[in-house]
């Protein structure tokens, strides 16, 4: 697009950068805190009068497992929270963290005792920079440019627009929970 | 006047949608937000080309054969979808499906295979909300229905007495009410990608934007464009992006397919709707339509302009 249109307008978006427009305003958020733990516990199960933490260690072994279920990056690290009403189970809520292409997501997931997930929700949203992730093609639009000045417009734009960000790392995550949870109270095998 | 503003995250229509919403307590804003995403989770239902049980599957299955009655999210999807594909004279059309299948960036329905040759003049809308294929279709709604599911979402908030609030699903996103500041929007510094420009602000109005580098989709389409040209088929992607602000998110979204098509042609069609636009172009340009800083709050375009 070399020539510009009647009414068109082109301007440097770097030299945008150093206006002192941005002043004027607060950067839209990178990171966001949607939930506490606290929060998700009470919304899943608003009945109990108890919860009950663990935090689960992953065997490599289990972690194995789990990646014939669904490949993403997971800590291994997991909280399990048991919510009671008297002696009487109501459920499990699982705390975990994600890593995507530029995304760190740490979630929610709340299962009925019968293990059918009863929330899902998202309770901190971090964005990496994500110029690894970017494609040979990509970067080879800017051949001739720094090598090391990566680009990427418009990926993201937070408040903002973006090409989509996938959630498959978020459901692959889940469905990763979901096989642990159905090992552990043993009602796995079919 | 003060108020609760509850901010909400979950994965619907394959990315993340988070909704904000203020009200005189929390637990009001929580239920509002709780309603729209319903109405999030159905239209993600029906539409999906992933599930086999979305009456999206059903059309694909069996709309070639008799007429099918499709509930009123699809049947007001359709119908702005023909709409844009009518007045854009087929540069949108959601047809394009079976090219995105075969560069695996969509999973292959079931039912029969499509004819290539069909295009969006092949879909009918006849009376009572049934659907029609005049030959085997594929379609993605894909370039359209998150849009009006941010459209859906945000009508579900006000339904609730929400006085200012937005939803964002993956960057398509609308901004409402009376909020006491208008929202930020950015794009990512090309120099330094950890910092982002500010180009204004938002207030009442809608944005999308489609980026040729983040497929929004599973599969690997080996560096094409999620973007297909009806005329061409898809090709290369461009390192650009295109955004468009408009009063709804059904039209900024499919305004984003027509306007990465047709570039600055697309003046005409953006004007139709009152809509705004600006393609931005590597290594650093951004160009913008008639209206597009004003829509963000500026008098004059900021910074230094290159033509003008």
């Amino acid at each position: 697009m070399s020539t510009p249109r009647p009414g068109w307008t082109t301007t440097s978006l770097v030299a945008l950068a150093s206006a002192s427009v941005p002043a004027l305003f607060p950067p839209p958020a990178q990171a966001a805190q949607y939930m506490s733990i606290e929060q998700a516990q009470k919304a899943a199960f608003p009945e109990a009068d108890r919860f009950e933490t663990r935090n689960l260690r992953l065997t490599p072994e289990q972690i194995k497992a789990l990646d014939g279920v669904a490949s993403v990056r997971q800590r291994g690290e997991i909280r399990r929270i048991d919510a009671w009403a008297g002696n009487k189970q109501l459920g499990t809520i699982y705390v975990d963290d994600v890593i995507g292409k530029v995304e760190w997501v740490t979630y929610a997931v709340a299962l009925s005792t019968d293990g059918s997930v009863r929330a899902l929700d998202i309770l901190e949203y971090r964005e990496t920079h994500g110029y690894e992730v970017r494609t040979p093609s990509w970067r080879k639009q800017f051949a001739g440019r720094r090598a090391d000045v990566p680009f990427h417009f418009g990926e993201d734009i937070k408040n903002i627009s973006g090409a989509t960000l996938s959630c498959a790392h978020l459901t692959a995550g889940v469905q990763r929970l979901l096989a642990l949870h159905a090992q552990l109270s043993g009602t796995g095998n079919r | 006047m003060t108020g609760t503003t509850l901010r909400r995250m979950r994965p619907w229509l394959g990315t993340y949608v988070s909704i904000e919403a203020c009200a005189a307590d929390a637990a009001h804003a929580a239920l509002a937000i709780e309603a729209a995403f319903v109405e999030i989770a159905t239209i993600h239902a029906a539409m999906s080309f992933h599930s086999a049980s979305s009456e999206l599957a059903q059309l694909h299955r069996e709309a070639p054969l008799r007429p099918i009655r499709v509930g009123w999210h699809t049947w007001a999807v359709l119908a702005q979808a023909q709409h844009l594909a009518r007045l854009s004279d087929g540069v949108f059309d959601p047809t394009v499906a079976p090219q995105l299948v075969r560069h695996a960036a969509l999973p292959r329905p079931e039912g029969p295979a499509p004819d290539e040759t069909g295009n969006w003049r092949d879909i009918e809308l006849l009376n009572d909300q049934q659907v029609r294929f005049r030959r085997p279709l594929w379609i993605d709604l894909g370039g359209i229905a998150k849009g009006y599911a941010v459209d859906r979402a945000v009508a579900a908030l006000q339904r609730s007495g929400i006085r200012y609030g937005s939803v964002n699903a993956g960057g398509d996103l609308r901004v409402f009410g009376d909020a006491p500041e208008d929202l930020p929007l950015a794009v990512r510094n090309p120099v330094d990608p950890a910092t982002q420009i500010v180009l204004g602000t938002l207030r009442n109005r809608a944005v999308a934007t489609s980026g040729e580098f983040f497929l929004g989709r599973e599969g690997d389409t080996g560096g094409l464009s999620p973007i297909v040209d009806p005329a061409r088929g898809i090709r290369p992607a461009h390192a650009r992006s295109v955004t468009v602000i408009a009063e709804t998110c059904t039209v900024a979204d499919g305004l984003t397919k027509i306007v990465s098509l047709l570039g600055p042609k697309a003046q005409t069609l953006l004007d139709h709707f009152g809509a705004t636009a600006a393609i931005i172009e590597p290594p650093d340009q951004l160009h913008a339509a008639d209206g597009f800083w004003a829509a963000l709050g500026h008098t004059q375009p900021p910074g230094e302009l290159l033509h003008a």
